[in-house]
């Protein structure tokens, strides 16, 4: 092509390439910005999104009554500070007193920081290993400072065994850990796992 | 979270954008190589964005946006000097598997722990070979040649780098991320590649931040790199010429000037909409195809053209911010945030460099520049930040499942 006429053409697609880069920006934006409007909606349909279920306040303080709701995500860490991912504002809790895990099918795994103990069902947690060995399942109760917090873990999640809601309204004896016998129906729907609810409907 | 409706006229631009750019070059030559980019590279644009997504949830913006930057560091360097721009298409296409490959991973190894000792190991030992095999080049021995191909080995440890920081901030030990962390940082200064170093410093400070939420800390670290930095200019008189050259670049024109005073008039020439692809002298600035690339794209497309591609790296820095936070585990989050920092920090050293905003360190524009390494590293990190976002897709997936089970 003859010089002029490509520089010509060069100097009016440089229009083209300009207009061009601006739409992908603006349309890369608006992509933004729909999809954050997209998310808020979704996170509103589902307000327990990236929690494994809640810790229920047995004991407290003040800051902390009873019957308080704690939202438990998959893991963080629990202490005194407001920057924790679950602030228990009682005597006796360090700043950032445990780091949890929660692991699909073992349940909830506490590990206290050093000179920060816990207990998880009565069992007092110190060490890696206590907290391996005695990780927390649905109904377990944990003590950490003066605190006591009982977990519930949200139907569809699997843990090793359940135990249930209250031990006053469905007793231990009833329902024994490795849950091989039969599957009550009184139980609440959030006390069951996955590998139960299979369970129960081959029975069926 | 995707929004279908968006990714077609999008994708749409891109792929007229390359066809009528490449098409341009061809018309000005008719050389066959030119005609076959006109096609090949829209085409791998659509395939790559129709065809990725398909096989599990992933970021469709970020893969458009990091498509859009690759192919057009092909588009410029085709125009420049065409021998590099084909070497440049064969990197980028090494670097979509890599891209591939890396989503892989993040999806099936969920935590590293094995991984991580086995990867400081080849990192320090990657950083050592240069000292020992190595070549200087521009004042820093960071590369080597294995079969008459060059190696820049800091741009491989930049994965393991926030791979291997991440996993140990999630675990909340301390030591041994700061050893590895110091470990590169000294070896890089060995080599003299400052500005690689100042990336690696930057990410794990903010990453430190991140997974600590401790301003104290983390100010401490700021002023400690402030006393290295004050320090580094004392020992390295190539350090205190690009100072010198920053404040004031006009005081030594033909000699360390030239590049950044070049730079400059090439920008302020190309004006607001460029002087036209294919047309101007990119060629007159130096090391127009790696450092210089933007100024290469401010000449040719003009200064609106190049605030867009700052922008698409913004867009890139916010998506990847938004992965981050929605990831469920730490490490996860850690991990996309620490791959946002170092290609945000690496854009922001390289453009203020050519704009004269900080002093010029030799770091490539991520992407964009020149550079088989660098380019397959940079689509590495977004393959990790795309595992990340896949993950994050399921996640929320599973949460409606559960959301349902409970409702039933």
């Amino acid at each position: 092509m003859p010089t002029q006429v490509y520089e010509v053409l060069s100097l009016a697609m440089r229009y083209v390439f300009t207009f061009l880069g601006v739409m992908i920006v603006w349309r890369a934006f608006s992509w933004l910005r729909k999809d954050r409007r997209l998310k808020h909606k979704r996170l509103r349909q589902l307000p327990d999104a990236g929690t494994i279920g809640v810790l229920a306040v047995e004991f407290g303080s003040r800051e902390l009554p009873e019957g308080t709701i704690l939202p438990v995500p998959h893991e963080g860490v629990m202490g005194f500070l407001r920057t924790c991912d679950i602030v228990v504002p009682v005597d006796g809790v360090a700043n950032e007193h445990l780091d949890f895990t929660f692991t699909d099918g073992k349940g909830l795994y506490v590990c206290p920081r050093r000179g920060c103990p816990c207990t998880v069902d009565g069992v007092e947690i110190r060490t890696k290993r206590d907290s391996r060995r005695h990780p927390m399942q649905h109904s377990s109760l944990l003590t950490i400072g003066e605190a006591t917090l009982r977990l519930g873990v949200f139907a569809g999640l699997d843990v090793q065994h359940y135990v249930p809601v209250a031990e006053d309204l469905f007793p231990l004896e009833q329902y024994p850990e490795d849950a091989s016998g039969p599957i009550p129906d009184d139980l609440p729907p959030y006390a069951w796992s996955d590998s139960e609810e299979r369970r129960r409907s081959d029975a069926d | 979270m995707q929004t279908k409706d968006l990714g077609r006229p999008l994708s749409r631009a891109v792929t007229f954008f390359y066809f009528s750019a490449f098409m341009l070059l061809f018309l000005r030559d008719f050389r066959w190589q030119g005609l076959a980019l006109a096609f090949a590279v829209p085409m791998l644009n659509v395939a790559t964005i129709h065809i990725l997504p398909k096989l599990f949830p992933s970021d469709k913006l970020l893969l458009s946006l990091t498509n859009f930057l690759c192919a057009l560091g092909i588009l410029v360097l085709y125009d420049t000097n065409p021998t590099y721009a084909y070497s440049q298409a064969l990197y980028y296409f090494v670097g979509l598997i890599a891209m591939v490959i890396c989503i892989y991973v993040v999806r099936l190894i969920r935590s590293f722990r094995m991984l991580v000792w086995p990867m400081m190991a080849v990192s320090l030992g990657l950083l050592v070979l240069p000292l020992l095999i190595g070549q200087e080049t521009y004042g820093a021995t960071n590369w080597f040649y294995i079969g008459g191909i060059s190696v820049q080995p800091s741009e491989i440890v930049k994965l393991c780098l926030v791979i291997v920081i991440s996993r140990f901030m999630a675990d909340r030990r301390f030591l041994p991320w700061l050893v590895f962390a110091v470990g590169c940082l000294g070896l890089l200064m060995l080599q003299k590649d400052l500005g690689t170093a100042l990336l690696y410093y930057g990410t794990t400070l903010l990453l430190y931040y991140a997974s600590s939420g401790s301003l104290w800390i983390t100010g401490l670290g700021l002023a400690g790199g402030a006393g290295a930095a004050m320090l580094g200019y004392h020992m390295f008189a190539h350090v205190k010429r690009r100072v010198a050259i920053w404040q004031n670049p006009w005081s030594d024109y033909d000699n360390a000037g030239y590049q950044i005073i070049h730079s400059l008039m090439a920008i302020a020439s190309g004006g607001l909409f460029g002087v036209g692809l294919g047309l101007g002298s990119p060629r007159t600035i130096p090391v127009y195809h790696t450092d210089f690339i933007f100024a290469v794209i401010c000449e040719q497309f003009g200064l609106i053209f190049g605030m867009c591609v700052l922008l698409m790296y913004v867009a890139i820095i916010w998506r990847g911010a938004t992965t981050a936070m929605a990831a469920r585990t730490s490490f996860h989050g850690l991990m996309a945030m620490g791959c946002t920092v170092m290609l945000g920090l690496q854009t922001f050293v390289i453009i203020g460099g050519v704009l004269k905003l900080i002093p010029l360190t030799g770091v490539t524009m991520p992407f964009v520049s020149y550079g088989g390494t660098s380019l397959v590293s940079s689509l590495c990190l977004i393959g990790l930040l795309q595992g990340v976002a896949s993950l994050n897709e399921d996640d929320l997936l599973e949460d409606t499942r559960l959301a349902n089970y409970i409702s039933e």
